[in-house]
């Protein structure tokens, strides 16, 4: 079991390690995109931060 | 003599191209027509329903939205010989890689299971046990991609796509007037006036146009089905045709519930099929085999998407040309996804409204993403070359590509905040 979870872990390593650089070239105008979207799934996950508390906050 | 000739030489030719289409069509269609999977058609019978023929434009309007997304998919797979995970992994690096394939995962997952709970609901209202729904299909999912190419396994799935045609002469049966279904349906208007509930139903109706998995299966399966360059046009019409086919199920979906059913808050699609069955046993009976036919679609495709996006990512043989012994991780995957959504259906009291929830705020999470790298990429010369975005192309895309961020998302946030937008 170990030994299978070790290999998963390597195997994820050397994925990274593949795509460690990434191709696109990182215009303006990517960079921009990336920094928007990392927003809208900040905003996101804060979003339902919320409701988890209110639900909870609702069920207790 | 001359006349004759030409003639002849035109008739070859089309028959030439017709042949050549019907070699390269697939993926195009496969996608489109399995858009309209167990939850879409769902939205389609609730939306007919509740306001009749009354926004049949607007399902018109989405048939071009569908298209234009997709067709970058067949151009990206066609160029870069990579499905989508694999495309982000290598373009955007690691994190935005990790964070897609999970969020793939996850999705797809949760979707699978809505595929089943429709499967079960439409069988289950000709008295079939789900679990005899749940292994039957299993199985068959099973032969189907075991025989071992993919060209066979995309004709056996265009049947099923012939099978979604069952709308049609199921819109017949409940004798509609026509001249009401262009009245009402044909000019743009909003039934009742822009209320919130209405919103409610045009955020649902783009939400299931596109859907992540959508992405991921059309790039690979262009992939897999070895499509290159020089494929393209064909692939680009391919998804056209499947575009109009999607639209064209849609409006007849509206057509069965707005003339039988009107006025009826419906919840899903099943329900309605029972309803129809109270009221003639071959309109039911249609519905029902359509939705049976809808998840069954979805749940190929989605489980396809995953195991496609599981042996990009890690480097395993991931082609439907491969035996069980080849690629023996990417049919592990496949069919571990199809036997345990399968299973949560069948877990007495298991929280199935909650995962349908679920699908569609977990979606919010890739969707944008998923479409911002695929616009982003499509712009990259270095990747794309000659068969980058045009001017025009970004313009239509990204115009497309936004709408259905703040739809989608206001969709997902909706469905958290039950009452926000009256749904």
């Amino acid at each position: 079991m170990i030994h299978f979870i070790k290999n998963w872990f390597d195997k994820i390593k050397e994925i990274n390690r593949k795509y460690s650089t990434p191709r696109i070239k990182m215009t303006r105008a990517v960079k921009i995109a990336l920094f928007m979207l990392r927003l809208y799934l900040i905003i996101l996950v804060l979003i339902l931060v919320y409701k988890f508390l209110i639900t909870s906050k609702m069920v207790g | 003599m001359k006349f004759s000739s030409h003639l002849y030489y035109e008739y070859r030719r089309v028959k030439k191209a017709i042949l050549l289409y019907l070699l390269l069509a697939g993926p195009g269609i496969i996608v489109m027509v399995a858009d309209n999977d167990a939850g879409g058609i769902t939205t389609y019978a609730a939306t007919g329903a509740k306001y009749g023929y009354g926004l049949i434009w607007f399902l018109v309007l989405l048939g071009p939205i569908a298209y234009f997304i997709q067709e970058m998919t067949v151009r990206l797979g066609a160029v870069t010989k990579r499905g989508h995970a694999e495309a982000i992994f290598d373009a955007f690096g690691p994190f935005w890689g990790w964070f897609s394939f999970i969020d793939l995962t996850i999705v797809n997952w949760l979707t699978l299971v809505t595929e089943f709970i429709g499967m079960t609901a439409a069988l289950g209202i000709f008295g079939v046990p789900p679990y005899i729904t749940v292994i039957g299909v299993s199985v068959i999912m099973g032969i189907m991609v075991l025989q071992g190419r993919y060209w066979t396994w995309e004709k056996i799935t265009l049947i099923f796509c012939g099978l979604n045609l069952v709308y049609i002469p199921t819109a017949f049966l409940v004798h509609p007037s026509v001249s009401q279904v262009i009245g009402q349906g044909i000019i743009p208007h909003f039934p009742g006036g822009f209320t919130n509930e209405l919103f409610f139903f045009l955020m649902a109706n783009i939400g299931t146009t596109i859907a992540p998995w959508m992405l991921f299966f059309q790039q690979s399966s262009v992939v897999d089905k070895g499509m290159r360059e020089k494929d393209i046009p064909w692939g680009k019409f391919d998804t056209l045709v499947g575009s109009l086919f999607t639209v064209f199920v849609a409006i007849f979906v509206i057509i069965v519930t707005g003339t039988v059913l009107k006025g009826m808050n419906i919840e899903s699609a099943a329900q309605a099929a029972q309803v129809l069955m109270g009221k003639d046993k071959y309109i039911g009976t249609f519905l029902a085999i359509g939705l049976f036919d809808a998840g069954f679609l979805g749940a190929v495709c989605i489980s396809l998407a995953g195991s496609w996006a599981f042996g990009e990512v890690f480097g395993w043989a991931h082609s439907l040309n491969h035996k069980v012994k080849e690629a023996a991780w990417f049919y592990a995957c496949y069919f571990l996804a199809l036997v345990t959504a399968g299973a949560v259906v069948l877990i007495p009291g298991a929280p199935l409204v909650l995962i349908t929830l679920f699908v569609q705020v977990i979606a919010v999470t890739l969707l944008p993403a998923a479409l911002v790298f695929l616009i982003l990429l499509l712009n990259n010369e270095e990747i794309m070359g000659k068969y980058k975005n045009t001017l025009l192309q970004n313009i239509i895309d990204s115009t497309i590509v936004i709408a259905i961020i703040i739809l989608s998302t206001l969709y997902g946030i909706s469905a958290l905040f039950s009452g926000l937008f009256g749904g």
